[in-house]
């Protein structure tokens, strides 16, 4: 094990080294008033009128869902749906508190700024140190001197291989053009600041005796009159985290569909190459929005999934020849037996430097479709959002469906052992779900979950009984007994990046 | 093996194995349960199903029908097949039941909801024994002992001589039902009935079965009551290895 005085000589000579590097990251301009994401503790209930007058609220704290009376399945789905599309339009309103129906297509968005939302690699940083929520970007070599030239406007994007390859290694998703999607994954300042107070920013500190008894339990967000309430601070929401997916748009015409941001592309690294990494500039377009949010009575977070209406078409719609393409990953038309649907590409699947961002196959293009299709009524609620979205290119994009625990007493159940874990408490250890039975059963993302669509237990995605398997890089001493050791990372996989060395 | 199904029991927090009667343990639930696809003794037939209407799986009220007996056939309370709200109205709510009000009541919303699918299976398969076991639990539905009285109804001999063919057939589709719920599989009435014939002289003969449907495979509730899960799939949290089960309560 590394001692104290180790670690601190390793500091140093990372700083020493990153100061020759000139590895300064530009200042960034502090942020607007406006920008600031403050959750909403009264949101609005399902039964609000859907007008303009919902563009302007902000995130909820909570949800706040009703059975009402006939199918309570299908009023708490609408509910909860209802709360996913507040969440959508807070999270992409305008950073400069504009409008977001006034949006153009490259306006910057709240959650894309920094004082909001941070990247995992900002979080989890080489040699596992710790930082602060006001720290500047720190921006790659590689990338630097375009970072400089652009006065830092531009998002940067360093490559792992998360952002190129889908969950379970299943593979990488190749748009219509030939270029990968790229994918990227970011936390708020109430999860940063939980991960740093317990040192979970780094492997040697998750792995820590201290840390050995951690339960591992997010804040919980808690609207006005809920439990929790009062322990959380005014305007935060407890942890939320997001995951998006990105596509390459090459084509300037392309642009006016899409939410764009002008990015630096950094490479994963490859280990045979001896270049350097390339920092590539590319207008990305938002093609998928993964949403996680803990509240105070859904521990197992509500899980929001959005993306660009015109990814892929549904399986239904291909059968009865019913596409309106073009789309993003299916070219209409091809036949099955050159374009096999919903299929890996061939392999080798990791991006070579010399490619850039296009696949090492010039012809191949992921055929995808849509296996489950959505539900007419969420089908109507999205018509009802995209319609108070003016001519902005957020009307483009549609809710699949939200997740969440559907066993409303198992949901809030709190660990009850002695003493009294801290708040949120959340028990973790029930049996036999301790999901809550999600609702609906599967939900996956074409451009986030591609490979796994579909209703088979177990095989097809869903989100909480996928993240209900997440654990950290926690070890048991050997004087603990294995049944006191408890690893489980609250439902993200983000602390299984916390690093001891340096990545590159 | 034979004996009624204790149910309506509280189940005690922490039991262990031998306890006394009347208190649910995985051992009387799996013995309630294999009591009624062993049922041999004589029991009361039901008059007539002439009255009863077709089944439609999409009506609330059938599957409350299907749900009631179902938990009289597997001793598991009608709240755990189906959870989310499961609810017997009377006609002046918040008047206590009986009588119930089948228009009212609500057989609870679950995502997974697999009790549609046994309900579709029983009803593609044996629309008629299932017409008549749902009206049997109409006979009874303010019974104080329904789920005493539907077994009754259903524990008889084969060769019973005052039973009908139809008689026979609800007894062995409740047969069936109980093994959809407990192992997630379909066994045909008739196959039941033919190994029951066949056993004496063939000990080695083996049913022929289908799983349902993957969903159901994961929903048995055999694994469920032996505290466990099925190969494969669990929704307990990672490394519950480590430590004892949770309380059967939490089960079952």
């Amino acid at each position: 094990m590394r001692t104290k005085h180790s670690l601190a000589v390793g500091m140093i000579g990372i700083f020493a080294i990153v100061g020759l590097l000139g590895w300064t990251a530009s200042a960034q301009a502090p942020p607007p008033a406006s920008a600031t994401l403050a959750c909403d503790d009264d949101p609005p209930p399902d039964t609000t009128p859907i007008d303009a007058a919902l563009l302007i609220k902000g995130v909820p704290c909570a949800e706040k869902v009703n059975p009402g009376s006939g199918d309570t399945l299908a009023n708490l789905q609408r509910g909860f749906d209802f709360y996913s599309w507040l969440t959508f339009l807070a999270l992409n309103a305008p950073a400069d508190g504009s409008r977001i129906d006034q949006a153009k297509p490259n306006t910057p968005t709240k959650w894309e700024h920094p004082s909001n939302f941070k990247q995992l690699l900002d979080v989890m940083l080489e040699d596992g140190r710790a930082s602060k929520w006001t720290d500047k970007k720190i921006v790659p070599p590689e990338c630097l001197v375009q970072y400089n030239k652009l006065k830092g406007q531009v998002m940067v994007i360093e490559m792992i291989e998360e952002s190129f390859n889908e969950p379970f290694k299943t593979g990488p998703l190749i748009d219509q053009q030939g270029n990968y999607a790229i994918f990227d994954i970011l936390m708020n300042k109430s999860m940063f600041d939980y991960i740093q107070k317990h040192n979970l920013q780094s492997k040697v500190g998750q792995q820590s005796k201290e840390n050995a008894s951690l339960k591992v339990d997010f804040p919980a967000g808690a609207n006005k009159g809920q439990e929790g309430h009062a322990n959380m601070p005014p305007g935060d929401p407890g942890a939320v985290m997001i995951k998006v997916s990105w596509k390459v748009l090459d084509a300037p015409a392309e642009r006016q569909n899409f939410h764009t941001v002008d990015a630096l592309v950094l490479m994963p690294l490859d280990p045979k190459e001896t270049a350097k990494r390339p920092c590539v500039r590319k207008t990305l377009g938002l093609v998928g929005f993964h949403v996680g949010h803990k509240t105070v009575v859904r521990r197992q977070w509500i899980w929001t999934s959005f993306e660009h209406k015109k990814n892929v078409p549904e399986q239904q719609e291909v059968e009865s020849k019913q596409e309106r393409g073009p789309y993003n990953f299916y070219k209409v038309g091809c036949d099955p037996t050159q374009c096999p649907v919903n299929h890996t590409p061939p392999t080798p699947w990791d991006p070579k430097y010399k490619n850039g961002l296009k696949f090492f196959d010039s012809e191949f293009r992921s055929q995808i479709t849509r296996v489950v299709p959505l539900t007419d009524k969420t089908k109507d609620m999205n018509k009802q959002f995209q319609d108070i979205l003016g001519n902005t290119v957020w009307k483009n994009y549609m809710l699949l469906s939200t997740q969440w625990p559907s066993d409303f007493n198992c949901a809030k159940q709190k660990d009850a052992s002695t003493p009294p874990p801290p708040e949120p408490a959340t028990d973790f250890k029930k049996e036999p779900d301790m999901n809550c039975a999600p609702a609906p059963t599967f939900l996956a993302n074409s451009t986030l979950e591609t490979y796994s669509q579909g209703t088979d237990p177990l095989a097809s995605s869903s989100c909480m009984a996928c993240h209900g398997n997440a654990v950290s890089q926690q070890v048991r001493p050997p004087d603990m007994k294995p049944e006191g050791f408890f690893n489980q990372s609250d439902f993200t996989f983000m602390l299984e990046k916390a690093q001891s060395k340096r990545r590159r | 093996m034979g004996g009624s199904l204790p149910n309506k029991h509280p189940i005690a927090p922490n039991a262990i194995e031998d306890e006394p009667a009347g208190v649910v343990t995985r051992r009387t639930v799996l013995t309630g349960a294999a009591a009624v696809t062993a049922a041999a003794s004589v029991g009361t037939a039901l008059d007539t199903p002439a009255g009863a209407q077709s089944v439609d799986v999409n009506s609330q009220e059938h599957m409350v029908l299907f749900v009631l007996l179902s938990s009289a056939l597997t001793g598991i309370p009608p709240e755990k097949l189906a959870p989310g709200g499961f609810k017997l109205q009377s006609p002046n709510p918040p008047a206590p039941t009986p009588p119930i009000d089948l228009s009212k009541s609500i057989p609870g919303f679950d995502p997974v909801d697999v009790k549609r699918e046994y309900l579709t299976r029983a009803n593609e398969k044996c629309p008629a024994a299932l017409e008549y076991l749902l009206q049997l639990v109409r006979k009874n539905l303010n019974a104080s002992n329904r789920d005493e009285a539907i077994i009754a109804a259903l524990q008889f001999d084969d060769d019973d001589k005052t039973k009908r063919p139809a008689d026979v057939d609800a007894q062995y589709l409740a047969r069936s039902i109980v093994l959809m719920w407990y192992l997630g599989a379909w066994y045909e009435p008739a196959e039941l009935k033919a190994l029951r014939k066949d056993l004496p002289t063939d000990p080695t003969r083996v049913p022929k079965f289908e799983v349902v449907s993957p969903k159901a495979y994961t929903q048995a509730w055999a694994l469920r009551v032996a505290q466990a899960h099925p190969m494969g799939f669990s929704e307990m949290q990672f490394g519950y290895w480590t430590r004892p089960p949770n309380p059967r309560t939490d089960f079952i």
